[in-house]
């Protein structure tokens, strides 16, 4: 592999892993190996520069009572039975009043349109934030590879579906999601990491609009 | 902004930490649209009004009642789009109501919980934490087994509201039985549980069909079967049919014109609990008048009707002559208001018409000695040959399912004391009486539970007196650890300590058994027509994982595998194919098999009465089992005798009448004997007359001129509390203004729509008038669908916040046209009072005063 292919790759698939990352913060409450994960002093660095501020006692709390903390605090944001956000992308921009509804139908389609579908076992629709990052993440690591393997065909093709997934669905209504989150957190963690994931995406897309590529 | 190297660092360093969830599998599987063209179909398929592709039939079973009608759902791109009916169902024969139909609005209901939510500050402050499946679990696990450790596992109580068929088996006779709890509560005394006492003391195990297909003429009290029926669709179609294609007649007693009092030939208006008093009249006029048909006479011999049980027909006749002398036209008209005249004609008309269908439900039931009314309706029903015949008033069929048992060696379950009510507060409390069931754990003498589990069931809502109920329940004091199980965030759930998430009956398997209104049972099965979403669990899943977690395996681990595993033990639906000929097809019966009548004619084999162990009751003139009993030896059972001897019912084998012995009314719950029991030597026991009569309501009898009697009722497109997160159907029905009569409205100066204050004892509510000739004079009568605080947007219509709405311009909040007028609910009203003979909730009793609210 050359040395630029390689250094490509290697964006692309960090590309695959922020937004696989995204994925995980947003689909359940962290679990404590997670909590341990983000606070390991690399990550921590990488948040700082990357200029996502997690609270000032992230770092230094109590495990066990940062983990509680955050996981009510993601239960206030997205479960709580009278105020949620519901972070589907049917609900929050096509004025679908249920789950399921046609908005996710076209996710769904999108998704089938390019060989893949949501497993009924995975308890999640296709419009769900997790769901719409995750799917983001497999087509960059494809990218990547497809890059790094000097398969220009399939790194193009990837890539265009990134660049209308991101255009047609997940690109449309991160601003809105990270808005509410921010209004609804009662701590800092949940509200500037989805104003980072807002920001990422809106840049993402931008990137991949005029070229076609990631860079 | 950002430099978006920096976020890619991120994403780089986070793979290496291994921070990373699950991701989304490549399946190739692409969708073509086509267009379709056939012959025109009568049911059985559905199409996609858009592509045109036949839709995915999955037959299943509804829950929106305890009906739990076969139906069939059709699925598009995973969705379930369509609710309709099972065409090859001998019960429903092709018909659904709009509840089922409406189902749909469950599986994506936007309020659903979709995780476990452990409480997080008070019970009520409505902050939660959103946990996982193996972190609740393993909290009630331990919880559970430190009862169990220290030899007091009944201190763990199950509540169920609804729960039936697979899923009851499973929970009761297996999960909580391996486990060594007997503290179970149900919800039949705040249904119908007087009324089933009542069939107890006369023709045994409870449950009355009413064959309307083979019926002349039906007579009802307080039923509203075209509305709400505990086998609603397979009744009500067969009942129009009947009314429509024979032309017959129908004569409706009720407090108010119900949608079935309008659909009958006569509505005759009847003061609140005073059924009683015109059935007792109409059965004075049939053997006064020497009125009562053939078939009547001849089925006394199988009735009780003296102490003596073996008298002659004509003592029973004279018998029946004394008692009901009291009991003239002119009296019941007195305590009724309806005319004698008319007390006269019906009888009458009854007498010379046969099979008749002699129907009840609540409106008789649900009140003080509410067991008499129900008592009288049976001897109704006797002395006019309609019990058991084709016609008439049926003992119940319904299909019998082999299951696993789990482990062969049970502990004997503790029990905590507290569903029968205060000690002598109930004569009969077969079926429990849950409206106590918080007084008494709040009282304490009885012991409390230190884990309240609840299942498909609204302690706080769904009894009187709510606001006590509140104030129990958020008493961690006096319920330690709570726990609701159950799809919606509704009044109860949101004062518990851990709600777990089940999956909509949409989702879920079961083996069905509802009673079947041609006496032919019908096999049949429940199963997801979509997947659980999020993670909600089927709650016979996490019935399995607990047992697990305890120690204490059941033998299964799914409710998939109990299902399946019944239908191959259960010979009749192996025969048909077993588990996937059941998937297939959802019902299944057998054609070889006939209908049901006359049950208790059968004759009992001498192999049978003269078995091991099996004695003869001089007395009674049966023969019973004693090993069966509680009796520690032939000697003492024979010395106390069947109706003294502790459960001797379960032993019965057969009742001597003249020189055969008969299978006869089997009793179920009370030693009664097997003759259909006019005359009960178990009510005499217990202070009551023994043949059915009238007791004033104590409230009712000294009325001041401002008090009036509150009626609660049902409406055919809700179901009690829970489906009124139904869009669908709550934008249909979702207000329940009070109906008063204009004379009653006029001296209060009410009018149409006016805002009127309803007070009882207990608290006061608000609503609005709706003054119509429908309802009695002197009554009060509220649904009682409406008023939720919970449950959702659709059922309670709390809108979030501003800024936290899902979308400004979402229509449907534009389309919920009903926003200012969602009801009130009427049990903050009514006591939690029960029937001092079977425990029945008493909707109907309670002493109310109304005054308009004055103009602001």
């Amino acid at each position: 592999m050359s040395g630029q292919a390689s250094t490509d790759a290697g964006l692309i698939a960090a590309r695959a892993e922020f937004y696989a990352l995204m994925a995980a913060i947003f689909r359940r409450p962290l679990d404590a190996g997670q909590v341990e994960g983000l606070r390991n002093p690399q990550m921590l660095a990488a948040l700082a520069a990357a200029g996502i501020d997690p609270g000032p006692d992230f770092a230094s709390a109590p495990a066990r009572d940062l983990r509680e903390a955050l996981a009510i605090d993601f239960t206030h944001i997205f479960h709580d039975p009278e105020g949620k956000i519901m972070p589907y992308e049917g609900l929050m921009l096509a004025g679908d009043d249920e789950l399921h509804g046609k908005r996710s139908e076209e996710v769904e389609r999108f998704l089938a349109s390019v060989g893949y579908r949501v497993p009924p076992e995975s308890g999640e629709m296709a419009d769900h934030i997790a769901v719409e990052l995750e799917f983001m993440a497999d087509l960059a690591r494809r990218e990547a590879g497809a890059v790094a393997g000097h398969d220009h065909e399939t790194a193009e093709r990837a890539r265009a579906i990134q660049r209308d997934f991101l255009e047609q669905h997940l690109g449309q209504w991160l601003d809105r999601l990270a808005g509410q989150v921010a209004a609804r957190a009662q701590g800092p963690f949940y509200a500037n990491l989805a104003r980072a994931l807002a920001e990422f995406v809106q840049s993402d897309r931008e990137a991949l609009a005029g070229t076609g590529g990631a860079r | 902004m950002t430099n978006r190297r920096d976020f890619l660092k991120l994403g780089a360093i986070a793979a290496s930490a291994g921070l990373l969830g699950s991701r989304a599998r490549a399946d190739a599987r692409l969708q073509s649209a086509g267009v379709h063209a056939g012959p025109l179909l009568h049911g059985g398929k559905d199409f996609s009004p858009i592509t045109y592709e036949e839709r995915k039939a999955v037959p299943s079973a509804c829950y929106q009642c305890v009906t739990r009608c076969p139906m069939v759902g059709y699925v598009e791109n995973g969705r379930l789009e369509k609710i309709s009916p099972q065409m090859n169902s001998i019960r429903t024969e092709g018909t659904l109501c709009a509840k089922a139909q409406a189902g749909v609005n469950h599986v994506y209901d936007p309020d659903r919980i979709l995780y476990p939510m452990r409480r997080v500050g008070k019970r009520g402050e409505g902050k939660w934490k959103r946990v996982r499946w193996d972190e609740a679990l393993d909290e009630i696990a331990e919880r559970l087994k430190k009862l169990r450790d220290a030899g007091t596992p009944e201190k763990f109580m199950f509540h169920y509201g609804r729960m039936k068929s697979s899923t009851s088996k499973m929970v009761k006779s297996v999960f909580l039985a391996t486990y060594g709890t007997g503290t179970i509560g149900d919800h039949t005394s705040i249904c119908e549980g007087s009324k089933w006492v009542a069939q107890e003391l006369s023709w045994g195990g409870h449950y009355d069909n009413w064959d309307f297909d083979n019926t002349q003429f039906i007579l009802n009290f307080g039923s509203n079967v075209f509305e709400a029926h505990t086998n609603h669709t397979p009744v009500a179609h067969r009942l129009a049919r009947a009314l429509v294609e024979r032309n017959l007649r129908m004569i409706t007693f009720d407090v108010r014109l119900s949608n079935t009092a309008a659909k009958s030939s006569e509505w005759i208006p009847v003061k609140p609990g005073t059924d009683i008093a015109v059935i007792l009249a109409m059965c004075n006029v049939i053997v006064n008048e020497d009125l009562m048909p053939v078939e009547g006479r001849e089925f006394l011999r199988f009735c009780r009707v003296t102490r003596d049980v073996g008298a002659t027909t004509e003592e029973k006749i004279a018998a029946l002559k004394a008692h009901l002398a009291e009991y003239t036209p002119e009296w019941a008209e007195g305590i009724s208001g309806v005319p004698a005249e008319k007390i006269v004609a019906i009888a009458r008309e009854l007498a010379s018409k046969h099979p008749a269908a002699i129907i009840s439900y609540r409106g008789p039931i649900t009140h003080a000695f509410g067991v008499e009314a129900e008592r009288a309706l049976q001897m109704l029903a006797a002395i006019t040959g309609n019990i058991d015949n084709p016609g008439g008033r049926l003992k119940a069929v319904g299909p019998k399912w082999k299951y696993p048992k789990g482990p062969k060696d049970k502990p004997k379950s503790g029990v905590l004391e507290v569903t029968k009510g205060f000690e002598g507060q109930v004569a009969f409390p077969n079926h429990h009486v849950s409206n106590q069931i918080f007084d008494v754990i709040r009282e304490g003498s009885f012991g409390r539970p230190e884990v309240y589990m609840w299942y498909k069931y609204q302690p706080v809502y769904s009894n009187g007196d709510c606001k006590a109920n509140e104030e129990i329940l958020k008493d961690e004091s006096i319920l330690p650890f709570t726990v609701a199980v159950t799809p919606f965030y509704d009044e109860s759930a949101a004062l518990a300590d851990l709600i777990l998430p089940e999956a909509t009956y949409l989702e879920r398997w079961d083996w069905e058994d509802m009673v079947s209104p041609n006496q032919v049972p019908e096999y049949y099965i429940r199963q997801p027509i979509v997947p659980p979403m999020g993670e909600t669990r089927d709650f016979g899943d996490v019935v399995c994982d607990l047992a697990e977690r305890m120690g204490m395996p059941l033998g299964f681990k799914t409710k998939e595998e109990f299902v399946r595993l019944s239908c191959e033990m259960t010979p009749e639906v192996k025969a048909a194919g077993g588990f996937e000929y059941m998937k297939t097809h959802g019902v299944y019966h057998n054609p070889q098999t006939k209908p049901v009548y006359y049950s208790y004619l059968r004759e009992i084999p001498e192999s049978d009465y003269k078995a091991e162990d099996v004695i003869y009751d001089v007395r009674e003139q049966l023969y019973w089992n004693w090993k069966k009993s509680k009796a520690r030896s032939r000697e003492e059972a024979l010395e106390k005798g069947y109706m003294h001897t502790k459960n001797a019912y379960k032993g019965y084998v057969g009742q001597r009448i003249g020189d055969k012995v008969y299978r006869g009314f089997v009793p179920d719950k009370v030693n009664k004997t097997g003759y259909m029991e006019i005359y009960s030597e178990l009510m005499e026991e217990k202070g009551f007359k023994p043949m059915p009569s009238y007791y004033p309501i104590p409230e009712h009898q000294e009325l001041g001129k401002d008090d009036l009697i509150l009626t609660t009722f049902k409406v055919n497109v809700q179901s009690h509390s829970r489906t009124q997160n139904c869009k669908w159907l709550t934008e249909i029905y979702h207000a329940n203004p009070a109906w008063i009569n204009p004379e009653t409205a006029a001296a209060r100066g009410i009018a149409n729509g006016d805002l009127i204050k309803v007070k009882s004892e207990k608290g006061e509510i608000t609503t609005k008038a709706r003054v119509t000739p429908a309802v009695v004079p002197g009554v009060v009568a509220i649904s009682n669908h409406c008023g939720h605080w919970k449950y959702g947007r659709y059922a309670s219509g709390s809108a979030a916040p501003e800024e936290f709405r899902l979308n400004e311009k979402d229509p449907d909040l534009d389309r919920i046209w009903w926003s200012d007028d969602r009801g009130a609910h009427p049990n903050w009203l009514i006591p939690n009072k029960p029937d001092p003979i079977g425990g029945e909730q008493r909707w109907n009793d309670t002493v109310v005063k109304v005054e308009k609210v004055a103009a602001a």
